[in-house]
């Protein structure tokens, strides 16, 4: 990687990558600098994930379990209990950041998120039939949550279509409409249940990590990484939208194309990960934008969006384990009371705008 | 030589058709302006010529090819389009901005290449915003807004330019402004240029080629001289209106009549 300067200004510093002569990509030096920081920081919470908690271990005996050569209570805490359960919470934190950044782009609005459009909720309503009428164990509830979840999404974008195309504030609208209905269809069924499913169901609702094996995170990200490597395909098409569909159409994109796959792509990065762990909000709808606001770039980044998202969720479930080791939370309930936060400061900044 | 040409279009938006049966050839070369009344169809018929829309009858051609048929890649290496009231995203510098005009010359494995390094200078340095590059469109006055546009079409670097109502909402200083930007692009770079305007008096000063519309249809085509008359100006635009010459450029300029002299 080389850093020339040519006499175009670019308003700020950029990074040519390739030969000297002939870079065939440029990269912002600030998007480059934050997502390395970010990612480091990431790393850093994972480490301390894997060594605080109930039960603590030294950096010595952590590296000797990596290694294959701890005693088995430590192996067994740090490679079966932690380490999915660190990598899930950044996989699917990446997932969800991503499919936010895609709707939000879709529906060129920052309230375009897929928990906002009810995406999840329709997950939930789907774990819940099967969790409390149908009787499944854990792969049905997945199964039924990936179901509800892609119902819902076509529910919405066919209740949202006119003429073809559903974008923008109307999605948004349907969507928040359908996700109020299924929600309180939800109530409906958790008040029909018995106590103790209706806890177990709640809890799945509540958004959680615990329990992940490296089976589910298997599954869960082979998933995820298929659908990111669509995400990155489509960035520089979908960056072309943003300054509106005619321009892209005049450019020679094929507009409909690009809207169905980055749909796809979006509604199964959210699909994949309420099925595994329940719903989690506010990472899709959070991430994008301060990925946006810390990096200063125009629109969709996609590699400081899924690093915030990954840093986030990780956060969130560090916070959610040891704010009170006795009852650990669920994380989707910190994700919530972050998201509160966010909503606050930027109405505030808005206000203040204005 | 006429690269491009519509052979009996129609036109329509879901069932409501808005050009029925429209035949024009656009001359190469030269800065073609298409006039009428609001609604007549134009902007239509301007989208029709880069696949915006699609015609339900009848074909647009490409150098001897429906535009159709044609992969769109390469219909956007041959046709650019400025839409009327493009938008830009939140936060996007000048540079960012022209260089999305790069796409149809983009690949996944080649995002870019030093031509196109080239081509977006060259973009700015035609429209003067070379040294706005580094700055925040959204803190760009209305005039050189839409100069960055144009360079955002330029930097698509195609042989024929179609702009759509590109000195509409702009100060009549970068009206002029913008209007000898295409003049000039036209005579030293021998672009061919369509251009819907609002202004019949621009249209007649810049165009060498008019096309005059009304409800869908083409009434007349030709120079400024032969379709500029008052029998024309009545019929499409329901003006009733002298043609004297311009005293600066020696183009037909249209005044309406005073009706209120004994």
């Amino acid at each position: 990687m080389t850093i020339t300067n040519t006499d175009l200004d670019f308003g700020r510093r950029i990074l040519r990558v390739g030969p000297r002569d002939r870079p065939f990509l440029l990269v912002g030096a600030r998007p480059a600098v934050i997502t390395a920081c970010i990612c480091a920081a990431a790393v850093v919470l994972a480490i301390y994930g894997a060594l605080s908690g109930s039960a603590e271990i030294t950096v010595a005996e952590g590296i000797a379990a990596l290694r294959g050569q701890g005693d088995s209570f430590t192996t067994m805490i740090v490679l079966e209990w932690r380490a999915p359960r660190i990598l899930i919470a950044l996989v699917l934190g990446a997932s969800l950041a991503i499919s936010g950044a895609i709707f939000q782009n879709l529906t060129s609005n920052p309230l375009g998120s897929p928990d906002v459009i009810g995406f999840q909720t329709g997950s939930y309503t789907g774990a819940l039939i099967v969790m409390l009428v149908l009787g499944g164990g854990s792969i049905a509830t997945m199964t039924g949550a990936l179901a509800g979840g892609i119902v819902t999404a076509f529910a919405v974008f066919f209740l949202a279509s006119k003429r073809g195309f559903a974008g923008g504030v109307r999605l948004i609208i349907v969507g928040i409409g359908v996700s109020a209905m299924l929600a309180s269809l939800n109530v409906w069924l958790l008040l029909t249940a018995t106590v103790e499913d209706a806890i177990m169901a709640s809890l799945w609702g509540a958004g959680n990590l615990s329990g992940t094996s490296w089976s589910t995170f298997a599954l869960a990200s082979s998933g995820s990484v298929l659908f990111m490597v669509v995400a990155v395909l489509l960035a520089r098409p979908m960056r072309l939208q943003q300054i509106g569909i005619p321009f892209a159409t005049a450019l020679g994109q094929n507009v409909r194309i690009v809207q169905i796959v980055a749909i796809v792509a979006g509604i199964g990065l959210t699909a994949l990960s309420t099925a595994t762990v329940g719903p989690i909000s506010f990472i899709a709808l959070a991430a994008p934008q301060i990925a946006r606001r810390l990096t200063k770039t125009d629109g969709l980044a996609l590699a400081p969006t899924a690093a915030v998202g990954a840093f986030l969720l990780l956060l969130a479930d560090v916070v959610a384990q040891r704010i009170n080791p006795d009852s650990p939370l669920p994380v989707g309930i910190v994700t919530v009371s972050i998201g509160g936060a966010y909503f606050l400061w930027l109405l505030m900044r808005e206000g203040r705008k204005k | 030589m006429t690269r491009l040409t519509s052979h009996h279009v129609e036109l329509a938006y879901g069932e409501k058709v808005v050009c029925s049966d429209v035949s024009i050839e656009i001359p190469d070369g030269e800065f073609t302006v298409i006039v009428g009344p609001n609604a007549c169809g134009k902007s239509t018929l301007l989208k029709s010529l880069t696949r915006l829309i699609k015609p339900s009858k009848g074909s647009v051609v490409l150098d001897g090819r429906a535009l159709h048929e044609m992969p769109t890649r390469a219909v956007a290496k041959q046709v650019g389009l400025l839409p009327q009231g493009p938008v830009a995203p939140d936060g996007i510098r000048v540079i960012d901005l022209v260089s999305r005009g790069r796409y149809p010359h983009q690949s996944l494995l080649k995002p870019w290449s030093p031509e196109d390094e080239a081509t977006v200078a060259a973009a700015m340095e035609a429209t003067g915003v070379r040294s706005l590059s580094g700055r925040l469109v959204d803190e760009l006055s209305g005039g050189q807004r839409q100069r960055v546009w144009m360079a955002v079409a330029l930097a698509q670097d195609t042989p024929i330019l179609l702009l759509d109502e590109p000195t509409t909402f702009l100060d009549v200083s970068y009206q002029i402004d913008l209007l000898e930007l295409c003049r000039n692009l036209n005579r030293t770079r021998s672009h061919t240029l369509v251009a819907v305007l609002h202004d019949l008096n621009q249209a007649a000063r810049y165009a060498d080629h008019i096309i005059a519309m009304k409800d869908g249809e083409v009434i007349a085509t030709g120079t400024p001289h032969d379709v500029i008359t008052e029998e024309l100006v009545s019929t499409v635009f329901g003006v009733n209106a002298r043609i004297i010459d311009d005293p600066e450029s020696g183009s037909p300029l249209m005044i309406p009549r005073w009706p209120h002299l004994s």
